[in-house]
């Protein structure tokens, strides 16, 4: 059975990029254009992974980590944040929140098919 | 144009009370002592004498105060003017701003719209060319694999083919050479048949000096001719089945040839065939194995250039998220432009302690490596911070 990743992301393109990226490696993927739209989509089945960008209306990367870390279903789901920030401050909040992942972009796809490989691994 | 100074204006308001107190003062001492016509012809005198230097005075000041006013009245209109210039230029700066701000956030709009369907069309294309590979590949492996390699096979299977027509046509040959071996048995036969015949003659001829000679013997010799007819007639039967067994071996031995010689020919062209065939069912088969060898190049050249292409799709996939990065650079520019004119409006100026915190607030708005690089060293090429940082920190 495929494995479920949901991209968080509010760039269309982005989104567009991960899924397309996703979809031909097998994987089954779902996205949102940010955190309160991930939450509201986290009830739709069981998710293997989150893929997230940082800054997002509504609400950022790091909030809906927090969130999802208090959510029992998806206490261990391994999180990537997506995001063009790069601050030493933020990437160390990531972990101290949770993440499994920090990821810069623009990314390439080969890159994120690495990645998302090694957290599911 | 001079402003009229305040001293100035208190020596004249000065002026104006000393001349009133003077005036006063004649007045007074004028009706307190009643004195002679000669004193109110002085006091006229020098009343009227006040009243003119008070008058010319007054005439002087009232000219150098309306002087001073049209001064005034024109350096407060030119103040005023001034005012309202700069009032009008401060609403202009917003307006121009919001006008700016509006339209970076129609490109930014229009940006993300056309980056966001490239970016589509390119990864849909990315897939595709993914699909091409993966077929390109397949049939790499089943023209390269030895295995299965289509030619070779299909010349293995020709040369049994060919194999089993040489087969077939050595047993034809072996036929022409029964046949040869048949012909010439019937040869001697016929051969031995004919000596079987000239021996019936032979004792045919026997017979009769036989039967001559029991003829002379008389009654002695009359059983004795019996013997010699006897031997006359079975050597008699004996030539003819000679003579009918010559005729038959005879159309035997011909048939043979003729069904010999027609296999012999018959052979000869299946050989010329073969070898014809042969030859042009090997030369078929090195064209079909050149035709594999090229087609197998050409499919690896397809590879190799799908592969790059697929590389190339990348990048371009990559370099289109730059696009996020370029909007959400847009979008802190505008949202430092709005916080400028939101200054300007509340403000009416731009102070230092303003503008400070608006670049603290832009500063704190940023995301990116590089536009806080920019920020703090604007003098420095901006490009030499538009790097990638292409990495990924596992916690």
């Amino acid at each position: 059975m495929a494995k479920k990743i949901m991209i968080v992301d509010d760039s269309a393109s982005i989104r567009q990029v991960a899924k397309m990226t996703l979809l031909a490696e097998g994987y089954e993927v779902i996205d949102a254009c940010d955190g309160l739209d991930a939450i509201n989509k986290l009830d739709e089945g069981k998710i293997n992974l989150i893929i997230s960008d940082l800054n997002m209306p509504n609400m950022d990367g790091l909030s809906l980590l927090k969130k999802v870390k208090e959510m029992g279903q998806y206490r261990f789901t391994p999180f990537l944040m997506l995001t063009t920030e790069s601050g030493a401050d933020f990437v160390s909040q990531g972990k101290q929140a949770g993440a499994k992942a920090w990821m810069i972009k623009p990314f390439k796809p080969e890159k994120l098919i690495n990645t998302v490989s090694r957290i599911l691994a | 144009m001079q402003i009229l100074p305040i001293n100035e204006l208190k020596a004249i308001y000065k002026y104006y009370i000393s001349a009133a107190v003077l005036l006063s003062l004649v007045l007074s001492l004028t009706l307190l002592l009643s004195v002679r016509v000669d004193i109110l012809s002085l006091s006229s005198v020098l009343i009227t004498s006040a009243l003119l230097a008070v008058t010319l005075r007054q005439r002087h000041l009232t000219a150098k105060v309306i002087l001073d006013c049209e001064a005034f009245v024109s350096y407060s209109n030119e103040i005023q003017e001034h005012c309202e210039v700069e009032l009008h230029n401060t609403e202009s700066i917003a307006a121009i701003l919001e006008t700016v701000i509006n339209q970076v956030y129609s490109i930014k709009t229009l940006g993300n719209d056309s980056v966001s369907g490239l970016t589509l069309q390119f990864s849909e294309l990315r897939q595709a060319l993914n699909n091409t590979i993966e077929s390109a590949r397949g049939s790499v492996e089943n023209f390269g694999d030895d295995k299965h390699c289509f030619a070779k096979q299909s010349q293995e299977e020709l040369n049994e083919v060919l194999h089993s027509l040489r087969v077939a046509l050595g047993s034809k040959l072996e036929v022409v050479n029964s046949n040869q071996a048949v012909s010439h048995a019937a040869k001697e036969l016929t051969e031995q048949t004919k000596s079987i015949q000239k021996i019936s003659k032979e004792i045919t001829l026997l017979s009769l000096n036989a039967s001559i000679e029991a003829a002379r013997a008389g009654e002695a010799g009359r059983g004795f001719a019996v013997v010699a007819e006897r031997v006359r007639e079975l050597s008699d039967i004996t030539s003819e089945a000679a003579e009918l067994i010559i005729e038959k071996m005879n159309g035997l031995t011909n048939a043979v040839a003729d069904n010999t010689e027609k296999l012999t020919e018959s052979q000869a062209q299946d050989v010329t065939l073969m070898d014809d065939a042969e030859l042009h069912i090997r030369k078929v088969l090195n064209e079909m194995a050149t035709v594999a060898n090229e087609l197998t190049q050409s499919v690896h050249g397809l590879d190799d250039t799908a592969s790059k292409i697929k590389a190339n799709v990348d990048d371009a996939i990559t370099d289109f998220q730059f696009q996020d990065r370029v909007s959400q650079k847009l979008e802190h520019i505008c949202k430092g432009l709005t916080s400028l004119v939101s200054l300007y409006r509340t403000e009416g100026e731009l102070g230092e302690e303003g503008l400070a915190a608006l670049q603290q607030e832009m500063f704190n708005s940023y995301t990116m490596k590089e536009e806080r690089e920019c920020h703090v060293s604007t003098t420095e090429n901006t490009s030499q911070h538009d790097h990638v940082e292409d990495e990924v920190t596992f916690f």
